[in-house]
């Protein structure tokens, strides 16, 4: 859709080029990568777009101890990586459910992060597989935790000045597995509800670490911290799983709108969140 | 007839604008440019029904490049109606091109023309309105209320002034046979109520018009029409006009599903800035209004049907409550539609039919995919099926023992519309699909994984008709249908189609173009068909009603065996033998068993022409004598997650008796087409509008969404059965198909999902959230009383 008040619209080749444009420029200016989200509706309080395609901001790169992805790094880069599919599978699933090819073929990870959406189908997997957010200023490299960056629907602590540049995720040794399921109305919509689940297991094929994360279901996406509790100890079997998610509701307050009703997000948060941990088990226990 | 004694039908034939289609060579309404043309934006109203108090568009005058705004003080006195389907004489006028009162959130308030669309925008800003808000009834329940606000002050029926009392614009009562009587002799008596929802046609090319003044007075009409000559006298009626001063020219069209049947006004609006600027004036619709400016008519139907205890109808009485939106496009007709195609499902002795049409705060709907009949198959297909169940008859045998057969009398539009049935393939169409679906073995096997108990199949069918056309054996004071055609031969041996029937993107040109091919005797690619306008082409009605080939094929028919018998007596006098003596293949003529010897077309033309002999042209004429239902049965099974409520259609037949095959691929295309625009209406498109201030809540495609192609069953589970059957009226022994392939789906799905979990939802769309809530209600009944199965079911029903 038109942006009825764009003046500018720029396309810097570095990311110091990119932040000297977001420092000096006087007006409204906005970061895209990708813009599938922004595009749609027309903010008549943007004056200016950054677009940050061409940083070479796109790669999904081996670290010590850590895979980096690129803020500009789009979802088919993401489908398209072994390793990403290898380690950190609730990405993976959940980047081959975002809306449709042509929107994954444009759509970047770190776009659905700013344009911070409760129902952004590549956040979950973030706080479940504990990644850490790099913010890119002139003057220093900030690191935050998903947790800590968004602030409600649509919000987040990027400030004028600041860019997303990376996201750092920590391999996991032992046995583990991710997983990442979503309800929506048809296969392109958005999440009535989703979530991501993280487990490690131990040599009794237990789980001794988890971490659960659901969107759409409050004001940003939350982490299901009893339920995490939980479900250490377990082998994720079914009937026990059964009651253990009702936990799910202590943390989410979703709303009602053309969607799905609050209480039907209610009903199925439990249903994925169950079927997640068992998925993410069996991957944990090579099924 | 074996579709295999043909030359060019049955085949699979590009459509003669695919290349141009595919390399976006082809100009659509919207792509249109003229020099000097201007941009119409229109001011919408905010609230659903509201006086304009006060307007001021003096600051909208002063924006830059702002040619023109009117407002309801400039547009003609006129009350009008656009559809122009039905003979004008029974169609409701209601509207004014801009309106004093506005009665839904989108409709008409004034209109610019700018030289750019950003002026137009901006000018729209700039204008000053003062409403008086009234309250609104945003549903037909609400509007029924004795203290809703009375939505119309005035209306015309042809040109009779209507009193209107409340909101209620239009009744119907009819009985055939007597109703009390069958109920008192029936066995077994069912009752229910069902409601549909208001999808949106969602087609995907938008609204546009481009009306371009002309140097003799006239103006050019460019529109997305589904015909120009019902385009004509829309424009010329509430302009004031006479119609001749227009030409509307025939555009190739992305999609229509009805949304083109002239909604919306805007292609008046241009039109009269047009005349008014004497400026080539273009709008073209948003998406946003396109969800405000047409749509599905939402029905309650209450059905009651007496059986015998062997499963033989006797009785039906259907009820339809309808909500045809602010104003009425389609008049009433989408009420009479609705209640009277419940009348041809089944063969039934005795049979009523009463409804009222009732006018809502929400933007007006029109026909889409079906015009009521999908409504009409939702709750007659629904009940048969608890019927059967009740009656302890399977339900693929209680339709087959209450079919209409040939010989039997059928009503094509309601009961006006009275037509004799001549060929049906409904047998081997419910044989087919039952064998091809698995019926036998799936029907009581509802857990495909055993590891995933949550998941049930269930298989269910549905089947039904639409009309083709609206042709009835004596003329009726209805609906106009009657169609035209001329042909001429061109001296390089084409022939050339000068026709009105529009197509809507689903191949009736080129279907047009096989049956000339056929019948003369050429090559496919030597058929040109003009676009032309109304200036060239002689009459047809719009293309509605799955008429497009059906009826708009038979004028063709027509004038290609009146060319071809001219073209044989040129040949004759060539070969010097009689005309009896030659025949005509792939574009050759020559004696009978001896192709080797044949002359071109080509030159049987030249000669012909050159020697004086006369043309080798036709115009034909054809009001057609009925309007066969072509059959559908439509099978499909399910997967029903009873955790989270969702549906997945995993295995699909779809079963038509379209008579003669004319284009294989179109066929198919429309079969496709037609089972996923079904299983959307039955799982999950709907439009909703704030029940209290009428502001719509998911105008655009990120609201409100069709099903996409991964929701559709993988490609090899979807069985396309066509029934061998020659349909003696058609041309060619074709039927339509464009609409009868919607109509059963969503009953379809819904007799599956009966049969994967015993649970019904008699409103649609049956959303996951609807069924997860009734499937566990029936749980928790379960639970609580540890029922069996059976009365599990029993309960659900009442």
């Amino acid at each position: 859709m038109k942006q009825s008040n764009l003046r500018e619209y720029f396309r810097p080749k570095t990311l110091d080029e990119a932040l000297s444009i977001l420092n000096s420029y006087e007006g409204e200016i906005k970061i895209i990568a990708g813009g599938t989200d922004m595009l749609a509706d027309d903010h008549k309080e943007i004056e200016a777009l950054l677009d940050i395609d061409q940083l070479g901001l796109n790669y999904i790169e081996k670290a010590d101890g850590y895979i980096r992805i690129g803020s500009a790094t789009t979802y088919t880069e993401i489908l398209n990586s072994d390793e990403i599919y290898e380690n950190f599978r609730a990405i993976w699933d959940s980047a081959s459910v975002v809306a449709d090819k042509s929107i994954r073929n444009i759509a970047t990870i770190g776009g659905n992060l700013g344009s911070a959406v409760p129902s952004g189908d590549a956040i979950p997997p973030l706080y479940a597989l504990d990644a850490t957010l790099v913010i890119k200023t002139t003057t220093e490299e900030k690191k935050v935790k998903p947790e800590d960056f968004f602030t409600g629907p649509r919000k987040n602590i990027l400030k004028k000045g600041e860019i997303l540049k990376e996201i750092q995720i920590p391999y996991s040794d032992g046995a583990f597995g991710s997983d990442f399921e979503k309800i929506a109305r048809n296969s392109v919509d958005l999440a009535t509800a989703n979530i991501a689940v993280f487990v490690k297991i131990d040599e009794d094929k237990k789980i001794s670490d988890a971490r659960i994360a659901l969107g759409a279901v409050a004001p940003t996406v939350v982490r299901a911290d009893k339920l995490e509790k939980a479900v250490i100890g377990t082998k994720a079997e079914e009937e026990k799983l059964e009651e253990i998610v009702k936990a799910v509701e202590d943390v989410i307050s979703p709303i009602s709108d053309v969607r799905s009703s609050a209480d039907y997000r209610y009903k199925v948060s439990r249903v994925i969140a169950k079927r997640a941990i068992m998925k993410a088990y069996d991957r944990a226990i090579g099924k | 007839m074996p579709v295999n004694k043909y030359d060019v039908l049955g085949k699979r034939l590009d459509k003669i604008e695919a290349r141009q289609k595919a390399t976006g060579k082809l100009k659509f309404t919207g792509d249109l440019k003229f020099p000097g043309m201007l941009h119409c934006k229109i001011l919408r109203s905010p609230h659903a029904h509201a006086i304009v108090k006060s307007i001021d568009t003096s600051e909208a005058f002063k924006v830059d490049g702002v040619v023109d705004v009117i407002t309801y003080e400039d547009v003609p006195k006129i009350l009008s109606m656009h559809q122009f389907l039905h003979v004008p004489e029974v169609m409701y006028y209601d509207s004014y091109l801009l309106e004093k009162h506005v009665r839904h959130v989108g409709d008409r308030v004034a209109a610019v023309a700018a030289t750019t669309e950003e002026a137009a925008k901006e000018a729209l800003k700039k204008i000053k309105v003062e409403y008086e808000i009234l309250p609104a009834a945003i549903t037909a329940e609400d509007a029924l209320k004795p203290d809703a606000a009375q939505i119309h002050e005035e209306a015309k029926r042809g040109d009779k002034p209507v009193e209107l009392k409340g909101n209620v614009l239009d009744t119907c009562d009819v009985t055939i046979g007597d109703v009390d009587k069958g109920f008192a002799d029936a066995d077994y008596v069912i009752e229910r109520t069902y409601r549909t929802s208001k999808p949106n046609n969602g087609q995907l090319e938008r609204t546009a018009v481009v009306c371009v003044p002309r140097d003799d007075g006239r103006l050019d009409v460019y529109a997305t029409s589904q015909g120009i000559h019902a385009m004509r006298m829309n424009i010329s009626h509430s302009l004031g006009i006479p119609a001749s001063k227009l030409n509307c020219h025939r555009m190739y069209l992305g999609g229509t599903f009805g949304a083109h049947i002239h909604t919306g006004f805007i292609e008046n609006i241009c039109a009269f800035l047009a005349l008014r600027t004497g400026r080539p004036v273009r709008g073209e619709k948003t998406r946003e209004e396109m969800f405000l400016s047409c749509g599905r008519h939402p029905m309650i139907v209450k059905v009651k049907a007496g059986f015998t205890k062997d499963g033989k109808l006797l009785a039906l009485h259907s009820d339809v409550t309808d909500d045809t939106g602010s104003y009425a496009f389609s008049g009433s007709s989408k009420m009479a539609l609705t209640a009277g195609f419940t009348l041809s499902m089944y063969k039934c002795p005795n049979l009523r039919i009463t409804g009222r049409s009732v006018y809502t705060n929400t933007p007006p709907l029109t026909a889409m995919r079906g015009a009521g009949n999908p409504q009409a198959h939702w709750a007659v297909e629904n009940m048969m099926e608890e019927a059967a169940e009740d009656l302890g008859i399977d339900p693929i045998e209680l339709r087959r023992m209450n079919l209409l057969q040939v010989g039997d009398r059928f009503f094509g539009q309601g009961p006006q519309v009275i037509s004799t049935i001549r060929s049906s393939g409904n047998d081997q169409l419910l044989e087919k699909g039952k064998k091809l679906i698995g019926w036998d073995e799936k029907r009581n096997n509802h857990i495909p994984y055993p590891d995933k108990p949550w998941i049930r199949r269930g298989v269910g069918m549905a089947r039904g008709f639409h009309t083709s056309g609206c042709g009835s054996e004596k003329p009726n004071a209805f609906i106009i249908d009657h169609s035209c055609a001329t042909l001429k031969m061109n001296e390089d041996g084409t022939a050339q189609l000068m026709n009105a029937a529009a197509d809507l993107g689903a191949g009736t040109l080129s279907a047009h173009a096989s049956l000339v091919a056929e019948v003369i005797g050429l090559k496919y690619e030597d058929v040109i068909v003009n676009l032309g306008d109304s200036d060239s082409a002689p009459f047809d009605g719009p293309t509605h009603a799955s008429r497009g080939l059906y009826g708009a094929g038979q004028p063709v028919v027509k004038a290609a065996e009146e060319v071809k018998q001219i073209l044989l007596e040129w040949a004759a006098r060539m070969f010097q033998c009689g005309p009896e003596d030659v025949e005509i293949k792939e574009s050759k003529v020559f004696k009978h068993n001896e192709p080797e010897n044949y002359i071109p077309v080509a030159d049987v033309v030249r000669k012909g022409h050159f020697s004086g002999w006369g043309a080798a042209a036709s115009t034909a004429s054809v009001r057609p004598k009925a309007c066969p239902p072509h059959f559908i049965a439509i099978f499909v099974e399910v997967e029903v997650n009873t955790l989270t409520g969702q549906v997945k259609v995993v295995n699909a037949v779809s079963g038509v008796d379209t008579g003669t095959v004319v284009n294989l691929n179109n066929v198919e295309g429309q079969m496709v087409g037609g089972l996923h625009m079904g299983m959307g209406y039955a799982l999950i498109e709907d439009t909703i509008f704030d029940r209290k201030t009428g502001e719509p809540k998911n105008a655009s495609f990120a609201g409100f969404h069709i099903l996409t192609v991964k929701d559709m069953p993988d490609p090899d589970n979807i069985d396309l059965v066509i029934a061998d059957t020659f349909e003696p009226t058609g041309p060619l022994g074709a039927k339509g198909i464009g609409e009868g392939v919607t109509n059963p789906v969503a009953p379809a799905v819904a007799n599956a999902i009966y049969n994967a979990v015993g649970v019904r939802i008699n409103d649609l769309p049956m959303t996951q959230e609807k069924l997860l809530a009734k499937i566990k209600e029936v749980e928790a009944k379960m639970d609580d009383l540890a029922m069996t199965q059976k009365n599990v079911k029993e309960t659900v029903r009442e």
